[in-house]
């Protein structure tokens, strides 16, 4: 549990200590916030034999839960990243809540990344998310709850976890030792997981690739060789920092030099590059990203896509 | 922990547990067994989280301790080993050594404090009845459990125990068995558990038809009964079963009397043209002469006459196939009495050398 969850970890345990604790409940709020982690802490205690405010991490149940082995803590989620939770998964769930528990307590299921439930899988879980048996309690954990159908999110208590303080973040980050860490936490904006992700990952090194290619497209540089360069990024990279990138030049565009922008450490190159650029046409590169990344499921050819990407940039470019 | 033990008294209990443990596990330890020794004796362990099954050897042994195997590649190296050889099992570090004459395997162990082992059942109520008495009720019934039905208390079998004895009930929904067995209980408060699919299959496959006493212990969470050397824990499904009392109907007036494995043969016979999903079939009572008939989409029909004992009104009945099948089954009687009220009603079926089973067949529309 993190130190910046005490708020939501004091006032569930509020209401189990008023006997009324809910039995569907939604994690909800950005990446990277240790919401996942939250909800399995939360889990380990809400099965824990003591009634401490946390798991005690030594009575049987607390062993058997840092084993991954605890008979009445079933966990959900997609199989890959991207992936629907299929509906065979939420029946076998279904089947398992309605038996009792083994050690005679609360059942706990999560369900992580509930946003990938699809149509199926989701109207097979209403019923029981609805009505579970005595001492089953159900926790979605989901980034984006406005994909949920509405049917789910009206039968859950919603918790929100918000993005954490500043203070609290750069705490943690520093904890961790990671160097630069208010850049990393500006560039994963404010979520203080993702920003040890990138620091700790390749992310960090693809940002500069992708800015470096944008910034040559900028002064004219042809789409064969650029192409070349951004073919050996992920797809997925490209697609997240061309958004971003895309975002700040919007608003040093509108707000000029002092614009509150993310990749704050490349200000002077943005300014640069959006003063030969027009507005509108950077609305433009910014939908096809938005489309693109949401076709990102789908097979699509990625060198025509990245062509296609890369002509609309060198045309927003030209506009000025 | 160390133990040495001969091949036959460990490769029995072994395959009698077995079946608790799952094929596709998600939980590495679930695909394991606990082995668990003292002094006296030692007891293996399965589960599937569903199901318990432990089952204890008397033996002397050399090192007390406990850990988990891999319990299919341990049964497999039993098996695999010549009659009357003997086995040791010791730990070394985080591996098993298994040796026996001059093989010897290496296993890899998992601590058994990560075991989901059970923890000491509170019975509210326990009592002892025989194998025989135990497994009857629950043969006789089992067949007409649910299938992963979203009324999820249907996928199990119901025990009603109050002092007189066990009933046993099971439906789902189109049918009704129900057994009973009155071998006066030693309990003072009725009580109705509902154990699920799996178990029940298990139980029956571990039952035989002898004079032994089981004990079967109920607590708030699970059933547990105690065969011989071998103890059998399910957990129960939480839900309230509807009540089976109303279902079943009075002995009607159209009392059909039938040879059991005549009437058999000829469902069977008239069921090949009946409709393959529905499974329906018509069966026409007309004084002594029976008619059953079926057909198919495919416009070809089936039509096959019996004689039978009958005096009743003239009834025009529909029903699925299967259903009646299951029922004949379920007996080795020669007669079946047949009663039925109208072609909307369901009908009951009893056996008259077996006062305390009773089965409700709904109708269908055909």
């Amino acid at each position: 549990m993190y130190n910046w969850q005490t708020e939501q970890r004091d006032y569930l345990n509020n209401m189990l200590r008023a006997n009324k604790f809910p039995h569907a409940l939604l994690f909800s709020g950005p990446d990277g916030t240790g919401k996942k982690q939250f909800a399995a802490e939360y889990a380990k205690k809400l099965l824990c034999s003591s009634e401490q405010d946390e798991a005690c991490g030594h009575c049987h149940s607390c062993q058997v839960f840092a084993a991954d082995t605890h008979p009445d803590y079933l966990h959900v989620a997609p199989l890959d990243e991207g992936k629907a939770i299929a509906v065979d998964v939420i029946r076998e769930l279904i089947v398992k809540l309605s038996k009792t528990s083994q050690f005679g307590g609360k059942t706990v299921a999560i369900i992580d990344n509930a946003e990938q439930l699809n149509r199926n899988s989701a109207n097979a879980l209403l019923k029981t998310l609805e009505e579970p048996t005595p001492d089953t309690i159900l926790v979605l954990v989901c980034s984006y709850p406005h994909r949920l159908l509405p049917t789910i999110r009206s039968r859950c208590l919603q918790i929100a976890f918000p993005v954490p303080e500043k203070s609290a973040a750069l705490g943690y980050l520093q904890q961790q030792n990671i160097d630069d860490a208010e850049l990393y936490l500006q560039l994963s904006h404010g979520s203080p997981l993702t920003a040890c992700q990138v620091a700790g990952s390749e992310l960090a090194e693809q940002r500069k690739s992708v800015l470096k290619i944008l910034i040559k497209t900028s002064r004219g540089q042809a789409i064969s060789p650029a192409l070349k360069e951004i073919e050996k990024i992920p797809l997925k990279a490209t697609l997240d920092w061309s958004i971003d990138f895309c975002d700040d030049l919007i608003r040093v565009k509108s707000q000029g030099d002092q614009a509150d922008i993310t990749h704050i450490d490349v200000r002077d190159v943005l300014s640069k590059m959006a003063a030969c650029c027009q507005i509108q046409a950077l609305y433009g590169v910014r939908d096809l990203l938005i489309e693109r990344k949401k076709q990102s499921n789908i097979a699509l050819n990625t060198q025509l896509l990245l062509e296609d990407l890369l002509i609309l940039w060198k045309q927003a470019f030209k506009t000025a | 922990m160390k133990l040495s033990i001969q091949r036959d008294d460990l490769l029995k209990p072994l395959q009698q547990i077995i079946g608790a443990v799952e094929k596709r596990q998600t939980m590495p330890a679930l695909s394991n067994v606990l082995i668990q020794c003292d002094a006296q004796s030692i007891s293996l362990t399965a589960t599937d989280l569903e199901i318990e099954l432990v089952s204890t050897i008397n033996q002397m042994t050399d090192e007390p301790g406990e850990t988990t195997l891999p319990a299919k590649k341990l049964l497999d190296i039993c098996k695999s080993l010549s009659d009357g050889a003997n086995v040791s099992i010791s730990i070394d570090k985080d591996k098993a050594i298994v040796k026996s004459s001059r093989s010897r395997f290496s296993l890899a162990t998992l601590p058994a404090s990560d075991f989901p082992s059970l923890e000491e059942l509170t019975p509210i109520v326990s009592f002892s009845i025989t194998q025989t008495q135990f497994k009857s009720v629950i043969e006789k019934t089992a067949f007409a459990m649910a299938q992963q039905d979203v009324r999820y208390y249907l996928n199990g079998l119901l025990f009603d125990l109050n002092a007189e004895g066990i009933r046993s009930i099971a439906t789902d929904g189109h049918r009704l068995s129900y057994s009973e067995q009155l071998a006066g209980l030693d309990i003072t408060e009725n009580m109705q558990v509902i154990v699920p699919r799996k178990g029940i299959l298990e139980l029956s496959r571990l039952l035989q038809h002898n004079d032994d006493v089981v004990e079967i212990a109920i607590a708030k969470n699970h059933i547990r009964v105690k065969i011989d050397n071998i103890i059998f824990t399910s957990k129960l499904i939480d839900g309230r079963f509807p009540d089976y009392t109303r279902v079943i109907p009075e002995k009607g007036d159209n009392l059909l009397v039938i040879d059991r494995n005549e009437f058999k043969q000829a469902l069977v016979r008239a069921s090949i043209l009946s409709n393959e999903k529905f499974r329906g079939i018509r069966l026409l009572l007309n004084n002594a002469v029976i008619k059953l008939q079926s057909h198919n989409p495919d416009h070809e029909e089936a039509d096959v006459e019996l004689v039978a004992d009958y005096q009743g009104d003239d009834i025009e009945i529909g029903f699925n196939v299967n259903y009646m099948l299951d029922v004949l089954n379920a007996s080795s009687s020669e007669l079946v009495h047949i009663s039925l009220q109208d072609s909307n009603s369901s009908c009951l079926v009893q056996y008259p050398d077996d006062e305390h089973s009773k089965y409700v067949i709904m109708p269908m529309r055909l």
